[in-house]
């Protein structure tokens, strides 16, 4: 997949958005930065990051495994990961 | 009062209802008294063939998708996502039914929350919908991936996994899966863990959903009726009936041990003066011929009750409308009462409703100290000819204007089990 990196970062942040307990922040609008913490700002469970990351491999056509996710905390990193993961694939051949 | 040593007593006071008769008490009241039924016509896989043509549907839900993201239910319940994200679609009818139970018996949610005294029993079999739709994708993807809430979501436990944690339960929480008397199991053991002293409340829920993946593996059974008229689909004791009428829905009922309701003023529908069960060692899937198991099941609940068959003034029966089942129900039913002189007044409110499965026993219930709380007594509206083995059973066609004292309700499951409640009126302060 290639494209506007931009675009995916606000794909990223509609999902972060929509999985987000909304307990924490609910539907407030509050504005997600990059250095909040998926598990102590926005209060993911691992439930949630595990479902999140479904969501993406099936939006994307990626897989990811649960090693990978370890050095993911922050939204940030979350996107950057994302980012990576798609340049990666997209330099796969293809069969 | 039961034999339970302590004395104590147990009070049903709150109701909820999400059911194919109405989503709120007063709809359902007002249904159960002017005997209108909540069957609506059905289509299953796009397929007209199926000859399955009415259910007992639950209006103002849509739960059928696969991704609880196009779920929808009414605005007045408080749902959220983190909570929606583990259930199965028979869970949004029971998160609904248990906030209108709470709020019913004067509850906030917090009065519930890690209290170590309230218990959650709940009664459903899973969502065979969604765990259809999480091995499908198993297969497909050779087993490399699947939904990480796939398993909360889909199999029996559903319910009791996802209302604890959502409503913070600390006392108890368990699930019951006796097909169609696993309410009433949930409500017989919700009852002696209050007698026993080990709870002060517990939240019985009883939820199922209506789809093909529930109801359609009935049909390969044959025991669904294939009328396309709701007011002959489910003739429960009528000559006539040819099977039962799948419903959806959840109903809760709150139950109380006496001292500690009345220590906070609540609002009391009935007593849950008694329960009894037995099984009847036959059949996996039909009942005894005669009733055995019921016979002992209802003999039991009288006894744990400390009432004598004279003293039912009124019974919801189990009463599916399927052929055998309803004989063999009428059976017992005259070996017990009227071999004892007794004539209490019968119906199956499974003739407004459907039968729905796991929760019929809950529903029941709360439809029994509905009456018994306002005062009337639900009939039988779509009982045309009894069948001949109901000859001299006392089953009234219209609703009756006055409320019983002393009810009977009946259950039957799968395997034979037979559960059976008695409950009695409680006097107003």
């Amino acid at each position: 997949m290639t494209g506007d990196g931009d675009a995916l970062g606000i794909v990223i942040l509609a999902a972060v958005r929509d999985f987000m307990p909304k307990r924490n922040l609910g539907n407030s609008g509050v504005e997600l930065r990059p250095d909040m913490k998926l598990m102590e700002d926005l209060g993911y469970d691992s439930l949630a990051v595990a479902e999140t990351v479904f969501f993406f491999e099936d939006l994307f056509k990626v897989r990811i495994q649960n090693t990978e996710l370890m050095s993911v905390r922050t939204i940030g990193e979350l996107q950057k990961f994302v980012v990576q993961k798609l340049a990666e694939n997209a330099s796969k051949p293809t069969a | 009062m039961s034999s339970f040593p302590g004395g104590r007593q147990v009070l049903v006071t709150g109701l909820g209802f999400i059911t194919p008769i109405g989503n709120d008490r007063a709809t359902v009241s007002a249904s159960l008294r002017a005997g209108k039924h909540g069957l609506a016509p059905v289509e299953f896989l796009g397929n007209p063939q199926i000859p399955v043509k009415v259910a007992g549907t639950v209006k103002d839900f849509s739960v059928d998708s696969t991704s609880c993201r196009d779920w929808t239910w009414p605005a007045r319940y408080d749902l959220p996502r983190e909570t929606l994200r583990g259930m199965a679609p028979h869970g949004v009818y029971a998160f609904c039914a248990l906030q209108q139970a709470l709020a019913d018996a004067g509850l906030k949610p917090g009065d519930v929350a890690n209290d170590d005294e309230t218990g959650l029993f709940c009664a459903s079999a899973g969502s065979a919908m969604l765990m259809h739709n999480n091995l499908a994708l198993m297969h497909a993807v050779r087993g490399e991936r699947g939904n990480p809430m796939g398993v909360v979501s889909s199999i029996a436990g559903t319910l009791n996994f996802n209302l604890a944690a959502h409503f913070h339960i600390t006392g108890a929480v368990c699930g019951f899966v006796s097909a169609c008397a696993s309410a009433s199991h949930a409500i017989g053991y919700a009852c002696d863990e209050i007698r026993l002293g080990r709870l002060k409340r517990v939240l019985v829920v009883g939820a199922e959903e209506l789809n093909a993946e529930t109801l359609l593996p009935f049909a390969a059974m044959r025991a669904l009726s294939q009328q396309s008229d709701p007011t002959r689909a489910s003739r429960p004791f009528d000559a006539g009936r040819d099977g039962f009428v799948g419903a959806g829905g959840s109903v809760v009922l709150v139950l109380e041990e006496a001292s500690f309701a009345k220590s906070r003023g609540a609002s009391v529908y009935a007593e849950v003066a008694g329960w009894g069960q037995a099984a009847d060692g036959y059949s996996v899937a039909m009942s005894h011929p005669t009733g055995a198991g019921l016979q002992r099941a209802i003999g039991r609940a009288l006894k744990d009750a400390e009432v004598g068959a004279k003293d039912i003034d009124y019974i919801n029966a189990h009463g599916t409308s399927t052929p055998v089942g309803d004989r063999a129900e009428a059976i017992a039913l005259k070996a017990v009462f009227n071999a004892a002189g007794a004539r209490p007044n019968i119906s199956s409110t499974k003739g407004l409703t459907g039968h729905p499965l796991s929760l019929a026993g809950a529903m029941e219930a709360a439809f029994c100290v509905l009456a018994m709380k306002e005062g009337f007594t639900p009939g039988n509206p779509h009982l045309v000819t009894p069948d001949e083995a109901c000859a001299d059973l006392l089953l009234p066609r219209e609703t009756l204007a006055t409320g019983p004292a002393t009810v009977l309700n009946n259950s039957s499951g799968f395997g034979g089990s037979n559960v059976c409640h008695v409950f009695k009126h409680w006097p107003s302060p």
